[in-house]
């Protein structure tokens, strides 16, 4: 399997604050690739540097070999980089049949059909549907998205982030508020993207993260103090030191 | 917010409500002269200004951004059409032609400037203080712009049609005139806020950030929907002038700017047809209430105020939050 | 031209005022207030109405707590309903309510611009050594510098200066702090009032009283904020300033100056914010 996707010393400073120091990084394609830490480990903002939100202070950021650091989100998506974000970030005032459109049209190419309807309408249209039937929500396809259940609201966006189909999947918390049941779909629907996609997830959530991930990388005050499979990571000491005795 | 537009998007059902508008623009001068008691010429005063609202939400309620300065091309546009039928005697065509060009070259200028480096209510103060900066240098270039008193004697057109010559200085005639063109730019904005375009659009007013990280370049759709919704205030611009025969430095003030908010959230800003109620019941009332007291502008406010803290949605926002309601019942 | 340069100072202080008073607004609770212009005309017409039975200076002072009292009924009735709303609507509501004053001022005062001179020991002259020098444009000096060391040491000593630092950004992380947040922007809402208010006392008799003094105040004011820094103290006071001076010295030393006095504003605006896209002091810049 190839690295797909890697970072080198990346860094991000907020004045005399290192939110993130220097992180070598790497994953490898096809993989479900967990990144864990406590509170204010900087695992957010790691993830703001990968999707462009802001520029890191040093290093670089590369996908599939490209550089891409300090490229705006906008364009770091189009190379097939898609991101969820912890509080969910949906179109409330749209359909969730307007939201998914909206998010497979994004690969049909700048400012369409003005005037003129392109004709690509249709195809746009059946691809949203499926796109609704992969996260269970056909019953809800023109149910204004601003209305639905949390769980719902976290299925869409997974819709919103698949619709272009990237490459690459990054989920900041994805099961974040969600019940037993609901993570229990979650974490079915994430086994089944990655048969398709690389996945990058932040998580909390400590069984899903140690019975779906091939790869966890561990953050802690911004540096990287532990990475491997998930057994290795369960005994290693650093690990359990930073959590200070929560069962790891 | 509510979805700015409702009912079906395809084939001849979709049409329906611009056949209405139809039979509304057709209707409105009996309805002005012999209920109202008023006359035509407040008709074409209305549907100009239902034309520049309806034109300035685009980027208002379909895209979010709002606009403190979009007066400024609907005198920036006058301004041209009238130096050019004064100075050069152009006829009609030439004239709204170069004045719709000016005035989205103004637009491109302004919205590359202040498009990307502002949001929110700093870009609504930095379209006032630019809408500002026109009216400033029309009352001063007096060469050119006729410094305060402006341009006068600007006549309407009389070769718009090739072959016959229209009396465009029968009040009927002209509304006539005013009318067909609001309609054919209202299927215009139709056509651009139902297209995949316009679905951007309001995903971009909804969510910035989402719609940044499903791939879309946000400035770039900001400054093209800025720059569209220049055109129908444009085109309002030339109408006004040929209305009024003459074009003032005050069109560009910011009050003016503010009138144009006040109207489209009146009637509506999360609709398509907001703009156009609000206009007409806007300029009914400029008409009616300044009968009565010359503080008309403060009770203007007060309703305004009004719909701000009870009612943002605006009148035609309430006429389709009670239809979806009343079709959700039948539904049930 | 020292003379021209006081009558700069003079102007700039009362664009401080008023700029300060929205940037303190502003800064906090990321309002822009449109009405902010009709304090200022309020503080100028509740002056020259009281000025004739309880004299000028103290017709400034309660001039000025009234727009404080209004300010912060506009605040606590109104403008909170509107805090979990788009910010636009905030701005939309105060240019309504900008709207409405101007039509209570006419309503109640008139068109006519109304004469207001300083009157007693305030009209007199004042020897500076080189020239006489207005007594009351001295006490406009003067009052300002007193008020600017106050709204300071309130800025840096108190907690509520504090939080008025602290800024939009942290209000929630103050409100978690256990600061009443709510009661905090009614004062800062009336505490910018006030300033607005006294600006408007001040100008009175030093210019004109008309009912349309606010809205071109208010643009000035905006730019001055713009050019200092939104938040900014020293922005304000400096932008504030430097604005007025150039106005009176174009004004007063270029032959057909008065017919740029109002684009100086703007110009000295673009300039700056080509250089310091932020603002002269500003730590936050335009975008969201």
């Amino acid at each position: 399997m190839s690295v797909i996707f890697r970072t080198e010393g990346l860094s991000k400073h907020f004045d005399s604050l290192k939110a993130v120091d220097g992180v070598d990084f790497a994953v490898e394609e096809g993989t479900i690739h967990a990144i864990i830490g406590p509170n204010g480990a900087g695992k957010t903002t790691f993830f703001n540097l990968l999707t462009g939100n802001f520029p890191p202070t040093s290093g670089k950021i590369f996908f599939r070999d490209e550089d891409i650091t300090g490229l705006p989100p906008h364009v770091i998506t189009r190379k097939g980089i898609g991101r969820s974000f912890q509080i969910s970030n949906i179109f409330g005032g749209l359909s969730v049949f307007e939201n998914v459109r909206v998010a497979v049209q994004a690969t049909y190419g700048d400012f369409p059909g003005i005037i003129i309807r392109p004709k690509w309408l249709g195809e746009v249209e059946e691809k949203a549907h499926a796109i609704i039937e992969r996260v269970g929500l056909t019953p809800f396809a023109h149910v204004q998205a601003a209305t639905l259940s949390h769980g719902d609201e976290k299925r869409l966006e997974i819709g919103l982030v698949i619709a272009a189909s990237p490459t690459l999947l990054l989920f900041d918390e994805p099961t974040a508020g969600m019940s037993l049941e609901e993570s229990k779909q979650t974490m079915a629907m994430l086994q089944d993207l990655a048969t398709r996609h690389t996945i990058v997830l932040i998580e909390h959530d400590m069984d899903l993260v140690m019975s779906l991930s091939h790869t966890i990388t561990v953050l802690q005050n911004g540096r990287k103090i532990a990475e491997g499979s998930p057994a290795a990571i369960r005994v290693n000491p650093l690990v359990q030191q930073a959590y200070l005795g929560t069962a790891v | 917010m509510a979805t700015a537009v409702s009912g079906p998007r395809t084939g001849w059902r979709s049409m329906i409500p611009l056949l209405v508008w139809a039979v509304v623009l057709a209707i409105l001068p009996w309805f002005l002269v012999h209920v109202l008691k008023s006359n035509v010429a407040l008709g074409t005063n209305m549907v100009i200004f239902a034309m520049i609202a309806l034109g300035f939400n685009l980027l208002y309620g379909h895209t979010g951004d709002l606009s403190f300065g979009h007066a400024a091309f609907v005198g920036f546009a006058g301004y041209i059409a009238a130096y050019m039928i004064l100075n050069h005697g152009w006829t009609f065509w030439p004239v709204i032609i170069v004045s719709i060009i000016g005035a989205m070259l103004l637009a491109v200028l302004l919205a590359r400037v202040i498009v990307p480096r502002s949001s929110g209510i700093y870009f609504s103060m930095l379209m006032l203080a630019s809408a500002q900066v026109l009216n400033f240098i029309g009352e001063r270039w007096n060469s050119v712009t006729g410094g305060d008193d402006g341009l006068q004697g600007v006549l309407r057109p009389t070769h718009v049609l090739p072959h016959s010559p229209l009396n465009l200085n029968n009040e009927f005639n002209f509304y006539v005139f005013c009318a067909v063109i609001a309609w054919v730019l209202t299927l215009l904005m139709w056509r651009i806020v139902n297209s995949p375009f316009g679905a951007v659009l309001h995903a971009i007013r909804e969510n910035r950030q989402r719609a940044e990280f499903l791939g879309y370049n946000v400035v770039r759709y900001k400054i093209n929907a800025f720059v569209l919704s220049a055109l129908l205030p444009a085109v309002g611009g030339v109408l006004l002038g040929y209305y009024i025969g003459a074009v003032n430095p005050g069109e560009m003030n910011w009050t003016e700017s503010g009138n144009i908010v006040m109207m489209t959230l009146l009637g509506g800003a999360p609709t398509f047809w907001g703009p156009i109620v609000g206009a007409f019941l806007f300029k009914f009332m400029q008409q009616y209430v300044s009968n009565f007291t010359q503080f008309w502008e403060g009770y203007i406010g007060i309703v305004f105020v009004g719909f701000v803290l009870f009612a943002p949605q605006g009148i035609w926002g309430l006429v389709e939050a009670g239809w979806r309601n009343l079709r959700a019942r039948r539904a049930s | 031209m020292i003379a021209t340069i006081f009558d700069g100072l003079t102007r700039g202080m009362l664009y401080v005022l008023l700029a300060l008073g929205l940037n303190i607004i502003l800064g906090l609770m990321g309002v822009i207030n449109f009405a902010h212009g009709s304090f200022f005309a309020l503080g100028a017409y509740i002056t020259f109405t009281l000025s004739t039975t309880i004299g000028l200076f103290p017709a400034i002072i309660v001039a000025a707590l009234c727009m404080a009292i209004l300010g912060m009924i506009m605040e606590s009735v109104f403008i909170r309903r509107l805090y979990s709303r788009p910010p636009e609507h905030v701005l939309m509501f105060t240019f309504g309510a900008f709207l409405i004053f101007v039509q209570v001022i006419r309503k109640v005062w008139g068109d006519e611009p109304k004469p207001l001179s300083p009157t007693g020991w305030l009209a007199g002259s004042v020897n500076l050594g080189f020239s006489q020098y207005p007594t009351f444009r001295l006490l406009v000096v003067a009052v300002t510098i007193v008020v600017l060391v106050l709204v300071w040491l309130m800025l840096v000593r108190t907690n509520l200066g504090l939080t008025i630092r602290a800024g939009t950004r942290d209000s929630e992380m103050v409100s978690i702090l256990g600061i009443n947040m709510p009661m905090t922007f009614t004062v800062v809402f009336g505490l910018g009032s006030l300033l607005g208010g006294l600006a408007g006392g001040l100008e009175g008799p030093l210019y004109n009283i008309d009912p349309n003094m606010g809205a071109i105040y208010i643009i000035t004011a905006f730019l001055v904020v713009i050019v200092g820094g939104i938040g900014s103290f020293w922005g304000a006071v400096v932008g504030g300033l430097i604005i007025g001076l150039l106005q009176e010295l174009i004004v007063q030393l270029i032959p057909g100056g008065s017919s740029a006095e109002d684009i100086v504003p703007f110009a000295f605006m673009l300039l700056v914010l080509l250089i310091r896209p932020r603002g002269l002091f500003g730590t936050e810049g335009l975008f969201d």
